[in-house]
């Protein structure tokens, strides 16, 4: 108690850090409503064009085939995460997402959290479309229901019962990539050889070494945004 | 007699305005939470705006708009004449990197990853001292061992919203600069009782690296193997090789995070 007012005294220093991280950072519940709910859905009329600019473009390219690799990568990720092994998840997400998706599953283990409940998909939509010249990207929205619960000792996230929430998919590829004959990363194939995809640890696929998920050949999924749970 | 009074008055007269010093503060800070986190947008903007003109040089950059889409891409296209194995999906991909790296040193203070990943200036940045005087209070508290899990926080999800790239310099001073612009989400929990600590920050992420270089695909940012026997790393995490124990050096070719700018605004 004597200490306290010095121990306070040494954080004034900091004062134009705090000040400005705090003027920069969403927290609490305004975190919540602005950072973490997601995006809204654009116009369908306009998705619906950008969706057939992007057929047009790419002969190969199959709406009902591509949700359903994102649906398939979903169940993937899920397993992945209850398993605490962030192996299994390797081959369908970007090579970034993964790499951070190991340090989380670390942290949870370090911390004894598990994910725990089982859901699936009842519904998907494209919310968004977008092309430049650099990349296309697509946001795919899944309708999940089932339960989830992420728990260390007490619930951190989620809760006990069903219940229904959205998901926003989001995959990317560069602007000059095309749907490969084999289907691609996301129908587990290799978008450069058409191998059964075997990604090794560097991210290369195992049979043709070519680096297959930077999203410079092929969909991949590079985002995975939950609205606030 | 009287000497040692007055001297005994004094120090309770120095602790005295220690308290009243200390209290104003405490006072002050709460201002600070009533009016940022309150629910007036007005005033929230109103106290944005104030910070934003009185940050330093370095510290803060304002809201606004991203330079245009034909300029960046335009931009872009310019680097991969001159270095044909840029790819910009390929490259926002690895800065996620840098945003996990961020994450675990500021809401868990492990900066391990985001030491192997950034430039000696990066340091030497507001943002930087912050997040190293952070971490250095922490590993106070733990007796100096460097990795040690912070029990007491924890990050349960790290994300990031529309990133974008919001300029290209190749050759200032030396460097190819990239900025990018984007949104990070942290979701975490401290103890005891696990609160959850959510937060979302925008930042403009400069990345650099020596002008003229070109970029290996399979190391972006951070090499995926050894540099040693090309065994692979299995996290970013890692010290050392999985296979052959050689130490993971912390510079290395690649572009590097070299200054983060908080973004001000609505």
């Amino acid at each position: 108690m004597l200490k306290l007012p010095f121990m306070i005294l040494r954080v004034i220093p900091h004062v134009g850090g705090i000040l400005r991280g705090e003027a920069a950072t969403d927290s609490g519940a305004r975190a919540r409503s602005s950072g973490e709910e997601l995006t809204p859905a654009d116009d369908q009329a306009v998705v619906a064009s950008a969706l057939a600019t992007l057929k047009s473009r790419d002969g190969g390219f199959d709406l009902t085939a591509t949700t359903r690799g994102v649906v398939r990568a979903r169940e993937v990720v899920d397993l992945a995460r209850q398993a605490g092994d962030a192996s299994a998840a390797r081959q369908v997400m970007s090579d970034g997402l993964w790499r951070v998706f190991v340090l989380l599953l670390a942290e949870r283990a370090a911390h004894g959290v598990r994910r725990q409940g089982t859901s699936v998909v009842v519904g998907a939509e494209v919310v968004a479309a977008t092309r430049d010249r650099l990349a296309e990207q697509l946001r795919i929205r899944l309708a999940c229901r089932g339960e989830r619960r992420e728990v260390t000792g007490v619930v951190l996230r989620g809760q006990y019962g069903q219940q229904r929430w959205d998901e926003d998919w989001i995959i990317r590829r560069s602007a000059d990539a095309t749907t490969p004959a084999s289907g691609g990363v996301l129908s587990g194939r290799c978008p450069q050889c058409g191998a059964a995809l075997r990604i090794e640890a560097d991210g290369s696929c195992a049979y043709c070494r070519a680096l297959v998920l930077a999203g410079g050949r092929d969909w991949v999924v590079w985002s995975i945004e939950e609205a606030p749970w | 007699m009287v000497i040692a009074k007055d001297i005994i008055v004094g120090i309770l007269g120095l602790y005295a305005l220690a308290w009243a010093v200390a209290l104003a503060f405490m006072v002050f800070l709460a201002l600070v939470l009533v009016v940022s986190r309150g629910r007036s947008d007005a005033v929230r903007g109103a106290f944005r705006r104030a910070v934003a003109a009185g940050a330093p040089e370095g510290a803060v950059h304002r809201a606004g708009r991203v330079g245009s889409p034909a300029d960046t891409a335009g931009a872009i296209s310019g680097l991969q004449s001159v270095d044909p194995g840029f790819d910009v999906t390929a490259f926002l991909d690895s800065a996620r990197i840098a945003v996990g790296a961020y994450a675990m040193a500021h809401a868990a203070q492990d900066d391990r990853l985001l030491r192997r990943i950034t430039t000696s200036s990066y340091w030497q940045t507001p943002n930087g001292k912050a997040v190293a005087a952070a971490v250095a209070e922490w590993r106070r508290y733990a007796g100096d061992r460097p990795g040690v899990t912070n029990h007491g926080r924890m990050v349960l999800d790290i994300s990031w919203r529309q990133p974008e790239v919001k300029n290209v310099a190749l050759g200032d001073q030396g460097m190819d600069r990239i900025t990018v612009r984007l949104a990070s989400v942290i979701a975490g929990a401290a103890g005891p009782g696990w609160q959850r600590t959510d937060e979302v920050t925008r930042f403009d992420w400069d990345f650099v690296r020596p002008a003229g270089q070109g970029t290996d695909p399979g190391a972006v940012l951070l090499p995926r193997t050894c540099a040693d026997c090309g065994g692979p790393y299995r996290s970013d995490l890692d010290d050392a090789c999985p296979y052959c124990h050689a130490a993971r050096p912390d510079t290395q070719a690649g572009w590097r995070l070299d200054r983060m700018y908080l973004v001000v605004g609505p």
